[in-house]
């Protein structure tokens, strides 16, 4: 009987103890957005990340914009370096981006990041790959003034992952410098022609109002970004962590991937683009090259 | 359809005995009809015939607290030793450390993949349609195989009626009924269905702008056939059926999940002289499960299910001292593990459809030497064959034991136990999108090795007991699932990527106090246990809680009867709170918030209680058996217990342009009273 006693004790002191394993403490961090894309310059937003218990608001979160790092994009094929300068631009989620000024993407390109910040440096390389085509794209009415916006898109040759960015404006003066990733819109391969739906970005501030649907008479800026396998493996956790927290059957739990070394959260991808804005009072209107 | 062919396969084994019955009547032969057991002791758990394992005492389970009007036997075994009390709306059990997909339920001696309906209120089985249980947890015989944790033999009504009788309970949200229909003296039909109207209360439950049907069903049918020399034969079929829609404003969705189990054996029990018993069944069940949404203009659309035929064997043979027992069983499965299919995907439908054989020979003796001690050994080997991929594992069991002075008892026991088909867990909780994967090399089968030992002991007449039991098991290929639901939708889409293979530890001690008085029962449980999990790819390869951790776990039973006509009885639960994952930080990325998330399950839910109370009046009536009125209050003090824990970011009530992340904690059920209606003649 001593012997259960014994047992007993010990294990009710095992299970009192601290658990050994890992426990949540929070732990700042750099996150990094960078992409670059054929023909345009490079562009990235640093902030760091905040405590889950901390409120959001603008002041907070313009304490977490990262204003003074160092950075520099070096084109690797051209052994060409330049450093990026920071620049306030409201029109970017972070307010503040930093903007290459001399070096612009090119198709086969590889391109790569360089960050200084408060003593630390992160590093970070990418190709931008072919970028797809557009074969077909469509509006269906369906409802009052919704339009559900339909594409085709003709494969690369490489089969690779792509995502679908797109935003909305009104007027010319309004339109959008950033395009956020569409509702469902990472594919992990574009080695069939299917069809497939362009829904508007999830907009979580205004979550009961919010359509997957498009407003006559306001333009649409869509952007078919071909990536690296990595941008689906980033994007597509991306998506599921904005998308299913709340989802008791299919839950979330998973930290995006970085590509960034040395220790920071993020991506730095290389996109291959290709970029139409579709109206759809004009339906159907061609495809046009913003190029 | 299948279940169709499932019933008809009963009504070809109800025909065919029907033959067999008429060839033996022709011979004059001495008839041994079986009597009904009736115990005496009012426990609702008593020992088994094996150490530590519960026998569950069905006719007991009437003066237990109801559930929303209804009592269940799979619910009830919460309140058992080893099991973990798990949330409200998990349909499942978690048994010493172990997962949802470790158990393996039995009805009539064939398997069944889905034994409860959603949100786990009730099981499937007809309470009034099954004689009784036996939960095995820590001496597994070498007869049950195929299971890591835990098994459920559940074992229909198989007696001969001497008239008939008809069983019922109308509650609020289901009712049920019962026939038992003699046929002459030598068989006997019994039949049981089960219906709910239960979507007022889901919709009721809510928490989110949705519409929501569901309903469930269940059908039994038991054919019992006394064959004279040939023994007897039980012919079961049983069908239970879920279905529910829900429309979510959000986003435009709709969905669909659906579910159904159909299940038929045929046991035929031959005694051959008085020392030789044989026992051959035959079974087949079909399990399908279809979850489907419309979704954002994009349909998707997700079956999976079991399809199991099987064949067993056993003979038992009793001889001096011993008694040996050997057998064989054979199952052949076809499995469809989850396969979505949407407009996003061209996925075969077929597949990944997996066909598998698995053969099994066991033996095992029971040696009695002296008074004090038994000694009961057994080996298992199974062969598992997928493809061109085969295993071979043999499991040995043995348990020593030493009661003495009548009431005490020691027990030591060791298996080694296998599991070939495996259950994919979607969530923390198990739910009914949970699939079936066969192992492969890439995901080998389960193995577990499991030691305990324990001491039991009883006082005044055996109205006193009290046990305690250790246990220690180390488990090896355990299974995490880790997928998303928008990775699910690609074209490249492999489930196999996403299933982890890791290994588990689980410890712990098993404490049991029951005493019983005609006037009342009261039965206590504590367990306290750790259960630990290891794999290369969650966790940076550091070990971490399962999600069934739960250290301490308490329950409480107690009946009072004050008069012939009053049944008053109160159950209580207690259960350190379940590991999850939770964010720790939040960053901005895309244009949205992203949450960073900690260490995998390095976080608790709060600790989950919850006290129920049920009164019972029985009215005096010579027309009825059983005729009484039950009200019972589910959770009496509004305790919250939440489903899962998730962040969201809000906005602040006070200042509407700050955000912060807040927890949202849905609890399924906050309380639920209920009546209903019993009663039997």
């Amino acid at each position: 009987m001593r012997f259960f006693v014994y047992i007993f004790i010990s294990l009710f002191l095992s299970s009192c103890l601290k658990e050994e394993y890992p426990q949540n403490e929070f732990k700042e961090q750099l996150v990094v957005e960078g992409s670059i894309r054929q023909d345009r310059v490079a562009e990235v937003m640093l902030t760091l990340n905040m405590d889950k218990s901390e409120e959001i608001s603008e002041e907070t979160m313009r304490d977490k914009i990262v204003r003074w790092a160092v950075v520099h994009v070096t084109d690797v094929d051209r052994n060409d370096t330049e450093k990026l300068i920071g620049m306030v631009d409201e029109r970017y989620p972070t307010r503040f981006v930093y903007k290459s000024s001399r070096i612009q993407g090119r198709i086969g390109g590889t391109y790569r990041l360089d960050i200084t910040y408060s003593g630390r440096q992160w590093s970070a390389e990418t190709t931008i790959p072919n970028p797809n085509k557009l074969y077909d794209i469509k509006m269906e009415h369906v409802k009052d003034n919704l339009y559900r916006l339909q594409a085709k898109i003709k494969p690369n040759a490489e089969g690779l992952p792509y995502m679908i960015r797109c935003a909305t404006s009104f007027t010319e003066e309004d339109r959008p410098i950033y395009y956020p990733p569409a509702l469902f819109g990472i594919f992990d391969s574009c080695e069939q022609e299917n069809v497939i739906t362009i829904n508007r970005p999830i907009d979580y501030t205004n979550i009961a109002e919010y359509s997957t649907l498009f407003l006559k008479f306001e333009d649409v800026h869509i952007e078919f970004c071909t990536m690296e396998k990595f941008g689906y493996k980033y994007w597509s956790v991306w998506e599921n962590c904005t998308l299913n927290s709340l989802n008791p059957v299919f839950p979330v739990d998973e930290v995006p991937p970085t590509n960034i070394t040395g220790g920071a959260a993020g991506i730095w991808m290389g996109y291959g683009v290709t970029s139409y804005i579709v109206r759809p009072v004009n339906i159907p209107i061609p495809p046009q090259q913003t190029q | 359809m299948k279940h169709y062919l499932s019933l008809f396969c009963t009504l070809i084994l109800l025909v065919a005995s029907h033959i067999a019955y008429a060839q033996q009547d022709s011979v004059a032969m001495s008839v041994k009809v079986e009597q009904v057991t009736v115990t005496s002791d009012k426990r609702v758990f008593s020992e088994a015939d094996r150490y530590g394992n519960i026998a569950i005492n069905t006719k007991q389970l009437f003066s237990m607290p109801r559930i929303a009007g209804s009592i269940d036997i799979v619910r009830m075994l919460q309140y058992s030793p080893g099991v973990i009390v798990s949330n409200d709306g998990d349909t499942s059990i978690y048994v010493r450390g172990g997962d949802a997909g470790q158990n393996l339920t039995l009805l009539n001696n064939a398997p069944i993949y889905s034994p409860a309906h959603l949100f786990g209120f009730f099981s499937v089985f007809n309470t009034p349609h099954i004689s009784g249980a036996t939960f095995l947890k820590s001496s597994m015989p070498a007869q049950y195989g195929s299971v890591l944790s835990s098994v459920l033999d559940v074992r229909p009504n198989s007696y001969i009626p001497t008239k008939f009788g008809i069983e019922g309970n109308i509650g609020l949200i289901e009712s049920d009924l019962a026939l038992q229909i003699p046929m002459g003296k030598k068989s006997a039909i019994f039949l049981s269905a089960r219906h709910s109207y239960i979507s007022w209360l889901v919709q009721a439950i809510s928490k989110i702008d949705m519409n929501v049907k569901y309903e469930f069903e269940d059908y039994g049918l038991t054919y019992v056939q006394e064959l004279g020399k040939v023994g007897k034969l039980v012919v079961n079929s049983h069908f239970n059926n879920d279905k529910a829609d829900a429309n979510l404003s959000l986003f435009d969705t709709k969905a669909l999940l659906h579910w159904w189990d159909s299940t038929s054996s045929a046991v035929l029990e031959t005694p051959i002289g008085d020392n030789l018993t044989m026992k051959n069944t035959i079974y087949a069940t079909f399990f399908n499960n279809k979850f489907g949404a419309y979704l954002i203009g994009n349909d998707f659309f997700s079956p999976s299910g079991v399809t199991d035929i099987g064949y067993k064997h056993t003979t038992e043979w009793s001889i001096n001292k011993f008694s040996l027992l050997g057998g064989v069983d054979y199952a052949h499965r076809r499995i469809r593990p989850q396969n979505i299919m949407s407009s996003l995907t061209t996925q075969n439908k077929d597949a990944q459809t997996q066909l598998t054989h698995e053969v099994a020979l066991f033996a095992s003796a029971l040696y009695k030497p002296w008074r004090h001690l038994e000694i009961d050994a057994g080996i298992r080997f199974s062969l598992y064959n997928i493809g061109s991929e085969n295993f071979f594992n043999f499991e040995p069991r043995v348990l020593i034991a030493t009661p003495f002075a009548e009431s005490g008892r020691v027990w030591v026991a060791y298996n080694k136990t296998i599991q070939y088909l495996q259950l994919i867990p979607q969530s923390n909780a198990s739910f009914a999108t949970d699939f079936y994967v066969s192992s492969n090399y890439e995901h080998p089968p389960q193995i577990s090795h499991n030691f305990s030992v324990g001491y039991g002991q009883s006082a005044l007449k055996q109205q006193l007991r009290w046990s305690v039991e250790l246990f220690y098991r180390q488990m090896y290929n355990v299974l995490e699932f880790d997928t998303r639901l928008n990775t699910m939708l690609s074209a490249n889409y492999n489930i196999y990527d996403y299933i982890y293979s890791g290994v588990g530890e689980a410890y712990g001690a098993e404490f049991m106090l029951s005493y019983s008085h005609p006037k009342f029962d009261i039965q206590a449980h504590y367990t306290l246990s750790r259960s630990l999990r290891q794999f290369k790819k969650l966790n940076h390869g550091k070990a971490f809680a399962a999600t069934t951790d739960r250290p301490h776990n308490l329950s409480f039973l107690a009946v009072y009867r004050p008069t012939k006509q009053w049944s008053l009885s109160a159950t209580f639960l207690y259960a350190t709170g379940g590991a999850y994952t939770a964010p720790t930080a939040i960053e901005m990325v895309g244009g949205s918030f992203l949450k960073e998330y900690g260490a995998y399950n390095g976080a608790r839910l709060p600790d989950y209680h919850r006290l129920d109370l049920s009164v019972t009046y029985w009215f005096k009536s010579k027309k009825f058996q059983r005729n009484g009125i039950n009200i019972s209050v589910y959770n009496v003090y509004l305790r919250r217990n939440p489903l899962l824990l998730s962040w969201n970011v809000v906005e602040d009530e006070e200042n509407p342009e700050v955000y912060r992340i807040k927890d949202a904690s849905p609890a399924l059920f906050e309380i639920l009273p209920s009546i209903s209606w019993t009663f039997k003649f």
